[in-house]
C-alpha cells in the first residue's frame, strides 16, 4: 500500500509543496517516482508535463520518505467550458506505471480559476463613457 | 487518492506531424511534375526535334475511330496507319502526331480521321536518324495543353511542402532555443549542487536520466530533504506565448489577407477543376444520372469560387494595424491600446475594437481532427463610426484580475486577442485578429 500525504491541497505559484510519501508491505525491486505534474481535461485531447520528480528506491518494507516541491509560477489551475487544467502529485510505481494521484491547485490566492461563461448573442456593448481618449 | 495508470506515462500527443505533411506535398509536387513532363514536355521536345525531319510523301493504309470502353464511358482513339520510302527502304508508322492518343470525344477522333482518309498520299515527316520515326502532323497539338491541370496540383503540393517546411523550421527553432535555456538552467544549477552536495548528479533541469538517489540514507525512515537534493526539474517545453513580448508591441494579425485568399483560391480551382472536368465529361456524354449527381459537387465548387472572391474583395480594405503599449500583460493590469487604419475608412459604417479571450481545444473524433474555440471573455475597447476616429485612436483597457494567462499546449490553448470588426455596406467587412499574450501575474520579465 503507498500513500501521499500533503499538508494542503491548494498553493500559490513559487510556495513550496512539502508531502510524505508512505509505502506499507511492498515487494522487492520496486520504485516510486513522486512527479509533479499538470494535465489537461476536458473536450481537447489530453496534453500533460511532468514539471519535477524524485525518485525513491525503498530498501525496507514499510517506510516514508518526505519530498518537497517548489510549486511552479505557471500554468495556473483554471476550469472553463472547454479545458480544466489540474495540478497533481502522481506517485509512480515502477515499472508497473500504476499511480497514486493527489489533485493540488496552484493558482494565485491558491484558488483555481474558473473562466466565466459568456452570452455570444451580446457579443458587443458601448465602452463605458470615457475609456476613448 | 485513487491508483490507475500514470496521467505522466500517457503518451502525449504532439503538433502536427509535418514530415507527413512534407511527404505528402512531395507526392503531389512528383505526380504534378511527372505528368507535366509526359504529357507536355516530351511531346514539346519531340516537335522542336520534328522541325529538322524531311519530308516525305506519305499513303494512308488504314484511318478509322477505334472505340474502346470501360467502367467510366467511350474513349475515342484515331488509328492510322501511313507507309513512306526513305533512301529506298519502305517504313510503316501508326505514330501521326505527337498528341495525345485517346479523348472522350468522339469529333476530335473523327476530325482526324477526315483529315487522313485512306489512299490519301499526304506528307509526313521523317527522322533521318532514325527513319523508322515519322509524324504525319509535327506541329504541338493543343490537346497536350490539357496537361496544364497538373498546374493545380503542382501548386498544392508546392503549397504543402511549404507549409511543411515551415512547420519543421519552427519546431527546429523552438527545439533549439529550448536546448540553449536548457543548457543555461543546467549549468546554472549543476554549479549551485556542485558545492552543497556529495551526490554524483542531484538535480538536474531538462534531463531525463533516473537518478541514483540517497538510498544509503533513505533506509525507510522518514529523512527530510534538502531542498534541490534528487529533484529532478524537467525543462518546461510548453512555449511561454509571452516570452519576448514585454514592452510596446506591435500585433500582427493571424492571417494576412493575400494567403487567404490564395488558400481559398487553391482550394477552389483544384475543387472546381476537378469537378467541373468530370461534370462536362457527363454532360457531353448525356450521362444525365452522373450529371445531376455532379451538380452537388458543382454547388459546392461555386461556393468556393464565392469564397475566394469575397478573400480577394477583402484585399482592398483599409490596412489595420494595432498597438499595445505592453505585449505581455498581467491580469488585472491597464494597458494602452491604439489603432490606425489606412485606406478609404469612410466606407466603413461603424469600426469595433474588441479584446477576446477564448480556449482553442484540438480533438479526434473518429479519422477527424478537429479545432473547436469557446470565448470566455469579451471586453469592448471601442466603437466609434467618425472618420477621424476609425483612421486613428486609442484607449485604456484593463485585463479582469482574476482570469487565466495565456497558455498553449499542443492540444489545449489559451488564446488572448485583439478583434477589430469594421462593417462596410455591401462589400466583405474588415475582421482582424491579433493575438496578444497575457502573462501571469506572479512572473516579471520573459522568463516563466
Amino acid at each position: 500500500m503507498i500513500e501521499v500525504q500533503l499538508s494542503k491541497l491548494n498553493y500559490q505559484p513559487g510556495e513550496t509543496i512539502e508531502g510524505k510519501f508512505v509505502w506499507k508491505q511492498i515487494g522487492k525491486g520496486i520504485r516510486f517516482d513522486i512527479r509533479l505534474i499538470w494535465f489537461t481535461e476536458g473536450k481537447g485531447t489530453r496534453d500533460h508535463q511532468t514539471i519535477q520528480k524524485q525518485l525513491i528506491e525503498p530498501i525496507e518494507v514499510d517506510g516514508s520518505k518526505s519530498f518537497r516541491f517548489v510549486a511552479p509560477t505557471w500554468p495556473h489551475s483554471f476550469s472553463g467550458q472547454f479545458i480544466s487544467l489540474r495540478w497533481a502529485i502522481e506517485a509512480v510505481e515502477l515499472p508497473s506505471e500504476e499511480a497514486t494521484t493527489v489533485i493540488l491547485v496552484i493558482a494565485p490566492e491558491g484558488q483555481e480559476i474558473v473562466l466565466p461563461r459568456i452570452d455570444e448573442s451580446a457579443k458587443f456593448t458601448k465602452p463605458i463613457e470615457g475609456l476613448l481618449r | 487518492m485513487n491508483a490507475a495508470k500514470a496521467i505522466s506515462s500517457s503518451p502525449a500527443k504532439r503538433g502536427t506531424p509535418w514530415g507527413c505533411l512534407l511527404v505528402f506535398g512531395l507526392i503531389f509536387v512528383t505526380v504534378a511534375c511527372g505528368g507535366l513532363v509526359l504529357m507536355i514536355g516530351m511531346p514539346l521536345f519531340k516537335t522542336i526535334q520534328a522541325q529538322r525531319w524531311e519530308e516525305r510523301t506519305s499513303l494512308i493504309l488504314k484511318s478509322e475511330v477505334v472505340t474502346s470502353r470501360d467502367d467510366d464511358g467511350s474513349v475515342y482513339r484515331p488509328e492510322i496507319n501511313f507507309e513512306y520510302e526513305y533512301q529506298g527502304k519502305k517504313y510503316r508508322s501508326s505514330n501521326w502526331s505527337t498528341g495525345f492518343a485517346s479523348s472522350s470525344f468522339k469529333g476530335a477522333a473523327q476530325s482526324v480521321v477526315d483529315r487522313f482518309p485512306v489512299g490519301s498520299e499526304p506528307p509526313c515527316f521523317v527522322n533521318p536518324n532514325d527513319p523508322s520515326q515519322a509524324l504525319l502532323d509535327r506541329s504541338f497539338q493543343k490537346s497536350n495543353l490539357f496537361a496544364l491541370f497538373m498546374l493545380i496540383f503542382l501548386a498544392i503540393g508546392g503549397g504543402l511542402m511549404w507549409v511543411a517546411v515551415r512547420g519543421i523550421a519552427t519546431q527546429w527553432r523552438q527545439k533549439r532555443d529550448a536546448a540553449n535555456k536548457s543548457a543555461e538552467q543546467t549549468s546554472f544549477v549543476s554549479a549551485s549542487t556542485s558545492t552543497s552536495s556529495s551526490h554524483k548528479s542531484t538535480s538536474r533541469i531538462g534531463v531525463e536520466d533516473e537518478l541514483d538517489g540517497d538510498q544509503g540514507e533513505d533506509d525507510g525512515d522518514d529523512d527530510d530533504l534538502e531542498s534541490g537534493e534528487d529533484i529532478e526539474k524537467y525543462e518546461d517545453d510548453v512555449d511561454a506565448p509571452w516570452y519576448g513580448l514585454s514592452g510596446p508591441q506591435k500585433l500582427e494579425p493571424t492571417s494576412k489577407r493575400l494567403h487567404t485568399f490564395l488558400g481559398f483560391l487553391f482550394v477552389a480551382l483544384f475543387w472546381n477543376g476537378i469537378s467541373w472536368t468530370i461534370f462536362l465529361s457527363a454532360l457531353f456524354k448525356q450521362d444525365w444520372f452522373t450529371v445531376a449527381f455532379l451538380l452537388i459537387f458543382v454547388g459546392i465548387g461555386a461556393i468556393m469560387i464565392y469564397a475566394a472572391v469575397h478573400h480577394f474583395l477583402k484585399l482592398f480594405n483599409p490596412t489595420v494595424s494595432v498597438a499595445l503599449s505592453n505585449g505581455a500583460v498581467c491580469p488585472g493590469e491597464s494597458v494602452d491600446l491604439a489603432w490606425e487604419l489606412v485606406g478609404r475608412v469612410s466606407r466603413i459604417r461603424e469600426l469595433r475594437v474588441t479584446i477576446i479571450g477564448e480556449e482553442v481545444v484540438t480533438y479526434v473524433r473518429g479519422t477527424n481532427t478537429s479545432t473547436d474555440r469557446k470565448i470566455f471573455q469579451r471586453i469592448p475597447v471601442a466603437s466609434v463610426s467618425t472618420d477621424e476616429e476609425k483612421r486613428f485612436g486609442s484607449a485604456s483597457i484593463t485585463i479582469p484580475p482574476n482570469t487565466i494567462h495565456s497558455f498553449s499546449a499542443p492540444n489545449n490553448k489559451i488564446e488572448w486577442s485583439v478583434e477589430v470588426h469594421g462593417e462596410i455596406a455591401w462589400w466583405p467587412d474588415i475582421r482582424e485578429t491579433m493575438r496578444f499574450a497575457v502573462r501571469p501575474a506572479a512572473i516579471s520579465g520573459d522568463q516563466p
